[in-house]
């Protein structure tokens, strides 16, 4: 990564941290009074070099374990809500974010996190070895 | 997990237990959303599924 495209990276996550729906060149531009042009080229980079996953319409789809697309999966602290990329990712919101709160999965699972302790325990499934990660990285 | 394979038709691969998988988060996350984050080599990111006991070839990046 060049300097510039880990500025990028930095104002990628902190727009999604901060609840920012559509991450996208022209919302990093805005954020850190960057070239948009530059920020796209950025962007596409990262993308390149597997840090971030793009959409199509080249808006950031995932910055693991945010999702920049609604999921089935969610983290939430107190009133604040993150869509993440998978099971795994919504506990993991919680963990880097540093925060107690609950972690969404499919069919109703609801886990909550307490000073570190996950309830009520259960299992995370992971379909895809961690050398493969990133062949199908929406289906990982 | 048999049921959900089952409905799923998805092949088996790794189980580990959420809370695992929170304490690995601490550590595979960790300074993730700050500018100077460099990601691990293989070999340190092996170190850190070695320190959350995910060894084996499922785990391995070699």
């Amino acid at each position: 990564m060049t300097p510039f495209e880990r500025k990028v990276r930095a104002g990628i996550y902190a727009l999604l941290s901060d609840g920012v729906e559509i991450v996208d060149a022209g919302a990093v531009a805005e954020s850190g009074g960057w070239d948009r042009g530059r920020v796209a080229a950025a962007i596409r980079s990262l993308a390149d070099q597997h840090r971030i996953a793009v959409a199509e319409d080249e808006s950031v789809w995932m910055a693991h374990p945010f999702s920049g697309r609604s999921t089935p999966y969610r983290a939430s602290i107190g009133e604040r809500t993150w869509y993440a990329t998978c099971a795994w990712d919504a506990l993991a919101i919680l963990a880097m974010l540093d925060g107690d709160g609950e972690a969404h999965g499919e069919n109703g699972l609801v886990w909550t996190v307490e000073a570190g302790r996950v309830s009520p325990g259960g299992l995370v499934h992971l379909v895809v070895p961690a050398r493969r990660f990133w062949d199908d990285i929406e289906f990982t | 997990m048999e049921v959900w394979l089952d409905r799923t038709g998805h092949a088996r691969g790794y189980t580990a237990s959420a809370q695992t998988m929170y304490e690995l988060s601490r550590d595979w996350y960790a300074n993730r959303m700050d500018e100077k984050w460099q990601p691990p080599t293989a070999e340190e990111a092996e170190a850190i599924f070695r320190r959350h006991g995910l060894i084996g070839e499922f785990w391995s990046l070699g």
